[in-house]
């Protein structure tokens, strides 16, 4: 019998039962009110110590790690001498939203990993709760736990373990909570969603009139039954099945954002334009601008030529303060008949267009150090070259 | 194959059809993958348009995006819009296309 999505995991349960208070959260399995003594002797103080969960189908299996995180002072013996075989180092990993670690912790049973998460916890628990105990015996991590133990806020229906393992926790917030926008959900568009879904946003409202079709399967990542190719369905509700079994919150519509409709962007944070048509992005643009929204433009130019699939692949991240210096950059009268190429589109370039607007956007929110300021990325294919401009080059041609 | 660019910069009509001009000198640039002969010391937009796409004269070529690189010391690379040039060398590459696809 499977487990309900929202009753604790059975080792999370027995933590539970015993009376800590252990928290799944953000693929960190945490431990508040772990008494220690503090350095200097004599004082019993509560520290928090987290280890990584390692779940699999949402539930935790054996780990094969035994690196812990400690959010406290070092812990020390009785005497107050810092438990130098535990304290591997200073190590600030957010260990769960807002709450960052102080130390990282190294103790590994003698010859092997740890059975389970149990052994995990209450191991390192023994060892720095053993010396407080000495001070005062009355000391104990067991006390009782809180009515919720398992983090229900994740836009994620299952922990996302890839971010607490990379500990990429604290530059995941900087994007955390946001709403964003897909407009136009093609090759490039789906791949934007197949990264963005497995970022911490609140919501993905995804924008695009069309029926997913046979060649969209090619185009797009993952996998597609020739189920879904045989009954007609627009690409945003297909996408949704498919997205949704991951993160919480994406929202299809069904619909063609032009002059008319553009104010559904109002409430998004941000928003990914990969649509098609030149002459469609204006109105999109314009009014994105106008509302103070950022956007990333993304568009490729791709043609044969005796040699080979030949081009360039653009992205472009436009705010209101740059809007009206990139408009030259953009193109917008369109190109309806095709005259300027044909329209070539390969799944990989896709994808890489994808991937450059999902830097582009993180990048501009911190998740990503940025020692240089360019907001518009050209990728030529035949020579593999990446060309990016900014406002200062901007300004030194004007 | 490579297409001889019969056009004169400072004319800026075509001369007689099969002529080449020898008022600047011709190197071999590619664009977008195809060799050309060009006479001339700089090249902008309008003209790697034209020669990227010979069958659309006279249309517009705004927010065409175009790259070059294997440019000459001080403009070895970049990226040109408008009524921007740069300097031609021999064997330089130029990408010209509009990005509009997604």
């Amino acid at each position: 019998m499977s487990r309900s999505p929202t009753s604790p995991d059975p080792q999370l349960r027995r933590l539970l039962d015993e009376g800590y208070d252990a928290t799944l959260v953000g693929g960190m399995l945490v431990v508040r009110h772990v008494p220690y003594v503090a350095p200097g002797g004599g004082d019993v103080r509560l520290g928090t110590l987290a280890v990584i969960a390692y779940i699999s189908g949402n539930v935790l299996v054996r780990p094969h790690g035994h690196m812990a995180w400690w959010v406290g002072q070092p812990p020390c013996d009785a005497d107050g001498h810092p438990l130098k075989h535990l304290i591997a180092g200073a190590e600030s990993r957010q260990i769960m939203p807002g709450v960052q670690a102080d130390l990282q912790l190294c103790n590994k049973p003698k010859g092997r990993e740890f059975h389970d998460h149990h052994e995990y916890v209450t191991t390192y628990v023994a060892i720095i709760s053993a010396h407080a105990q000495r001070l005062d015996p009355l000391a104990t991590a067991r006390v009782g736990a809180p009515a919720s133990q398992v983090c229900t806020s994740s836009p994620f229906r299952y922990a996302d373990t890839a971010t607490a393992r990379a500990g990429t926790g604290a530059a995941a917030e900087r994007i955390a909570g946001q709403t964003v926008g897909i407009v136009g959900l093609g090759g490039t568009g789906s791949y934007v969603l197949d990264l963005v879904a497995k970022c911490p946003v609140y919501a993905i409202h995804l924008f695009d009139a069309d029926r997913f079709e046979q060649h969209n399967a090619f185009r797009c990542p993952g996998a597609f039954a020739i189920e879904n190719l045989r009954a007609p369905i627009a690409k945003v509700e297909l996408l949704t099945q498919v997205y949704s079994r991951l993160h919480r919150r994406v929202v299809p519509h069904p619909m063609r954002i032009d002059a008319t409709t553009v104010p559904m962007l109002d409430l998004l944070d941000f928003v990914f334009v990969c649509v098609d048509d030149g002459a469609a992005r204006p109105p999109i643009l314009e009014h994105l601008a106008s509302r103070g929204i950022p956007y990333v433009d993304v568009g490729m130019g791709l043609s044969m030529s005796d040699d080979g699939v030949v081009g360039a692949v653009r992205t472009t991240l436009g705010t209101p303060a740059t809007h009206d210096s990139l408009s030259s950059r953009i193109p917008s009268t369109g190109d309806p008949a095709g005259l300027y190429a044909s329209n070539v589109q390969i799944a990989e370039l896709n994808a890489l267009n994808a991937a450059l607007a999902v830097l582009a956007w993180k990048r501009m929110f911190g998740f990503y150090a940025t020692g240089r300021d360019f907001d518009h990325g050209i990728f030529v294919v035949e020579t593999g070259a990446m060309h990016r401009e900014g406002r200062v080059d901007r300004k030194e041609q004007a | 194959m490579n297409d001889i660019d019969t056009r004169d910069p400072a004319l800026g009509t075509p001369p007689p059809s099969g002529a080449l001009v020898r008022t600047s000198t011709v190197r071999t640039i590619v664009v977008n993958g195809r060799s050309h002969l060009f006479a001339g010391e700089d090249i902008g937009p309008r003209d790697l348009a034209r020669l990227a796409f010979p069958e659309q004269e006279g249309r517009s070529y705004a927010a065409l995006t175009v790259a070059y690189e294997g440019g000459p010391l001080g403009a070895a690379s970049g990226l040109m819009t408008g009524s921007v040039k740069t300097p031609v060398t021999e064997g330089q590459s130029f990408s010209v296309s509009l990005t509009d696809k997604s």
